[in-house]
């Protein structure tokens, strides 16, 4: 006989005592801490609804193969501003890995922004910037080939090479951003050695009647204006069909820093998304489809000739052109499309399981415009497409005692540079990638234990069609074999402490930009140098590729309490093998010299620790803080790794109230504090580059000295015909604090952005907030 | 469950396996093999000419077939100082400069003087000479603006030493103003090494 115990909890994960739970036909009523428990249950499917005044009906279907523990989060019927950390979910789905989500409360607030600078509000998570308006996400300190981005369950298969490239996706499709910590390589294979960011949208419910949501945002610094729309539906009272339409349209002009224009900053997108969906008893059917269109300025003054430019635009203070703000963007910017096509569905097949199968079509379109000579500045200096079919086939099968999914994943890749548009040199070459994966995974209840076990088999063929300096086609193809595997454990000491254990092995073959880049790269001003590019010679020996293989372990204690939530990790990582771009000197061209960088390989650790308390200190006033700190070291050479994020630490207090009219009225401050990254690289500036013989790494001005922020928000919400109206104003770097960010490149240029404030207006009607 | 669903939903299925299909076919048809890029923009060579009242000219070369790549640029002086590698010139004497840009990694080579002088509002030469070489120059071109350019100018030399002339071509898109660097990109960076005897 199995026991099914929980607890019922507001958004702020405050227990709700007397909340009706009833599952199948059995009833309960929550106790003083919203807990509940149930004994003597028979294995099967349930359908939990639970009742409580005041806040949502919520149900939920579960299976029962083994005794479980459930947080069940209700959210209030009126649609309310609080900070919301879900981080009891993970007790039902039952994950051993480390993960941590935004969702509710904490996406509005990051709502008008760019999906990486959205996720670096979660401890561990930082993002690497090219600008005010590209960030890409970095977790632990790994980044690019290394995280997996999940767009409403696909794989996103954008360029992920450059670090100058941010993910292809627009925020305002999710209800929840999430980000798995440790690594998931046996589910989703190599990609996601450094962890996963999950974008979920909301389910499609044929139930609902019509309604949606309408946002916008106005941002100052910019004079950036965002409006985004959700409709959704379904088809009628006898149909299992439901809808759902959405857009979003962005245009922002330059960003300021405290003393300057950013000139060439500006801002434009365009996205659109639709989903249609099916679903009945033992089965569901989803059809997604997105179009996202942007198209980025890039700091006029970042882009450089050789390493003269670089040395003066360094040493001045200043950025060397600044112009009165305009919307227009000029060269260089980045124009860029991507496109998705979803389909996936699941059935229940007997005593099998649930089959789900998952396709998914991509094209992703990348122009990047240079500032050029001879008319050639309405041509794009790289232009490259990727066409990629993803096909995950798996089957969930569940148990008494234990659970599992077994699965093939396929995926084809197609990537080709349009030269005779660029009339440029293509850095990263044209290839063709298939690759397939087999995994498995288990996992048993024992007491109060869960233990997780998974493996995996990956094999991928490679072809890569480039050419020597000759101007010789060569076509090096490759078959590589590697395995990947995983070993969780997690603890409940009560219901709401628990201490989770994951170790992960994963391996994965050097990307093609990794293996085969040559040229110069116009985003970082320097001559990049590919693995198997040595000496001037394409290299196309198998035996000379060595794969990377990460180790990591991540230990996570969890407080879901009622007052005081929190979480605290600590990790190592030790990559060997570990690809990464290392100077090798410099090379004299006719435009002066460009430092040469080629890519290395070496064994790498990175280790360190993130944490997160949420304190409700009383009824009105509450206190969050964050922590995170990351060690990067280069084993064999006895070295720091590059890029790593510098220690940051985030306080702040919320105070909330009805005042009359107004429910929800809030105000929070908080003061974000980032330190010097001190275990930077050496320093060489460009001009000493031509005479630098050694094999540190090094960076091309120092890192810049720690800072810390002022950011205020306050909002409150206004009935409106049976609807709600909130509304939100934050503001940004309030002391208009001049300084620059070690993570963000345009650091050797210029200072970071100054004060900015937003505001926000949410329109809420019957959606599924 | 009833029935039009059933059909819609297998109809929808069908539809897509065969957009999945189809779709692989497309890419496995149309890997072609690519062209090798035409490099459009380069510059492989600089030849600056000195030619004095008496009808002497001087060049200096720089050549650079392959761009970015890995073999070294060459220079070449024509009268070459002896025993160095260096331009050779007279002592106090005045002598006209011209700059030729050639790409002469495509056949026949193209030229980008004329590139140069159709955009010259926007592009700007620099000469650096280092502090001991004995010679002053002076620009003897203008843009439509009024602003130097650079393909010509005049040179005049001193008594006897050694040094360097670094030629620099700024590419300044509606920043020019007409003094160095000024804003913008670099070019071209190239240094001579000069004899004057």
């Amino acid at each position: 006989m199995l026991s099914l115990s929980g607890t019922v909890v507001d958004p702020d994960g405050n227990g709700l005592p007397g909340a009706t739970i009833m599952i199948g036909s059995l009833g309960i009523v929550s106790n003083v801490a919203g807990r509940f428990q149930l004994e003597n249950l028979c294995p099967g499917n349930y359908l939990i609804e639970v009742k409580f005044m005041g806040f949502e009906d919520y149900s939920e279907r579960i299976i029962l193969s083994f005794s479980r523990q459930l947080t069940l989060r209700l959210n209030p019927s009126r649609i309310e501003l609080k900070e919301v950390a879900v981080y009891g979910e993970i007790a039902a789905t039952g994950m051993t890995n480390s993960s941590l989500t935004i969702a509710d409360a904490n996406l509005d607030r990051v709502k008008g922004k760019t999906l990486g600078e959205g996720l670096t509000a979660l401890p561990g998570v930082n993002a690497i910037q090219s600008g005010p308006a590209i960030f890409k996400p970095v977790i632990h300190g790994l980044h690019s080939q290394r995280i997996l981005i999940l767009n409403n369950g696909i794989r996103q298969e954008g360029q992920q090479w450059g670090i100058e490239h941010a993910p292809e996706i627009d925020p305002y499709v999710a209800s929840e951003l999430s980000v798995v910590k440790g690594a998931e390589a046996v589910r989703y294979g190599a990609d996601a050695m450094g962890g996963v960011v999950i974008i979920n949208t909301p389910k499609l419910d044929h139930n609902k009647n019509f309604g949606g949501e309408l946002n916008t945002g106005f941002m100052s610094n910019n004079r950036m204006g965002v409006i985004s729309g959700t409709f959704e539906g379904g088809f009628g009272e006898n149909s299992n069909w439901s809808w759902r339409l959405q857009g979003t349209g962005k245009k922002g002009g330059d960003f300021s820093a405290p003393n300057y224009v950013l000139s060439n900053t500006g801002v434009k997108e365009l996205n659109f998304s639709g989903a249609i969906g099916f679903t009945d008893s033992g089965k569901g059917l989803e059809i997604y489809t997105s179009s996202f269109n942007t198209e980025i300025g890039i700091l006029r003054a970042a882009h450089t000739g050789n390493l003269t430019d670089l040395e003066n635009s360094i040493k001045n203070n200043e950025p060397w052109y600044i112009a009165p703000f305009t919307f227009d963007i000029n060269n260089p910017r980045q124009q860029i499309n991507h496109q998705l096509l979803k389909v996936k569905a699941h059935k229940h097949v007997g005593n099998l399981g649930k089959i789900n199968f998952l396709y998914g079509g991509q094209y992703n379109q990348r122009k990047e415009y240079d500032v050029r000579r001879g008319g050639l500045n309405e041509r794009p200096a790289l232009f490259m497409k990727l066409l990629s079919n993803v096909l995950d086939v798996s089957l969930d099968h569940e148990h008494v005692l234990h659970s599992g999914s077994i699965g093939i994943n396929a995926t084809y890749k197609y990537n080709i540079n349009e030269t005779g548009e660029t009339g440029v040199r293509p850095l990263v070459p044209d290839y063709t990638q298939f690759a397939t994966g087999l995994f498995i995974i288990e996992k048993m209840r024992k007491a109060n234990w869960l233990l997780e076990v998974g493996a995996r088999y990956d094999f991928q063929f490679l072809e890569v069609r480039t050419f020597t300096f000759s101007r010789t086609l060569v076509k090096p193809s490759f078959n590589f074999h590697y395995f990947s595997g995983t070993l969780g454990a997690s603890r409940y000491f009560s219901q709401s402490v628990r201490l989770n254990n994951h170790i992960s092995f994963s391996m994965r073959p050097p990307h093609v930009s990794e293996l085969y880049s040559e040229g110069l790269h116009h985003g970082t001003a320097a001559i990049e140098e590919g693995l198997m590019r040595v000496g001037g010679e394409v290299l196309t020996d198998q035996d000379l590729i060595l794969k990377e293989a990460s180790g990591k372990w991540i230990s996570t204690l969890q407080i879901t309490g009622k007052k005081l939530s929190a979480d605290f990790s600590v990790y190592a990582n030790l990559i060997n093998n570990y690809v990464f771009l290392s100077p090798t000197g410099s090379r004299l061209t006719i435009r002066g010299y460009f430092p040469v960088w080629a890519y290395q390989q070496t064994d790498a650790l990175l280790a360190g620790a993130d944490a997160f308390v949420q304190w409700s200190v009383s009824k009105k006033f509450q206190y969050t803080g964050k922590l995170s700190y990351i060690y990067g070291s280069d084993l064999s050479r006895n070295d720091v790794l590059i890029f790593i994020p510098p220690v940051n630490i985030t306080n702040s207090i919320g105070y909330q109230t009805n005042l009359g009219e107004l429910e929800d009225f809030f105000v929070r401050i908080s003061v974000p504090i980032v330190y010097e990254q001190f275990r930077a690289p050496i320093t060489v500036y460009p001009s000493e580059i031509p005479d630098y013989t050694g094999d540190q790494i090094y960076d091309i001005a120092p890192a810049p000295p720690g800072y810390t922020l002022i950011n205020m928000e306050a909002g409150f919400k206004l009935p409106l015909k049976n609807q709600h109206l909130a509304l939100s104003l934050a503001g940004e770097n309030l002391t208009n604090k001049v300084y620059r960010n070690y993570m963000n490149r345009l650091r050797y240029f210029a200072d970071d952005t100054g004060r900015n404030f937003i505001i926000r207006l949410t329109y809420n009607f019957n959606s599924h907030n | 469950m009833n029935k039009p669903n059933t059909l819609v939903s297998r109809w929808l299925l069908r539809f897509f396996f065969s957009t999945v299909l189809f779709a692989t076919m497309l890419l496995v048809s149309c890997s072609d093999d690519p062209e090798p890029a035409n490099e459009e923009e380069l510059i492989t060579t600089l030849t600056l000419t000195l030619t004095s009242s008496t009808g002497s000219a001087i060049t200096m070369t720089f050549r650079d077939l392959d761009g970015d790549g890995l073999n070294p640029p060459v220079f070449t002086y024509s009268p070459q100082a002896p025993g160095t590698s260096a331009a050779l010139l007279e002592a106090n004497t005045a002598y006209t400069g011209s700059i030729e840009l050639l790409n002469e990694s495509e056949t026949p080579a193209e030229d980008i003087t004329e590139e140069i002088e159709e955009e010259a509002d926007e592009h700007l030469f620099c000469f650096t000479v280092s502090s001991a070489l004995n010679i002053v120059y002076a620009y003897d071109d203008e843009d439509d603006d009024g602003l130097p350019v650079g393909l010509k100018t005049n040179w005049e030399t001193g008594d006897a030493s050694t040094g360097t002339i670094t030629i620099v071509l700024r590419h300044q898109p509606g920043v020019k103003t007409g003094t160095c660097p000024g804003g913008g990109e670099t070019d071209i960076e190239v240094k001579f090494n000069v004899v004057i005897q």
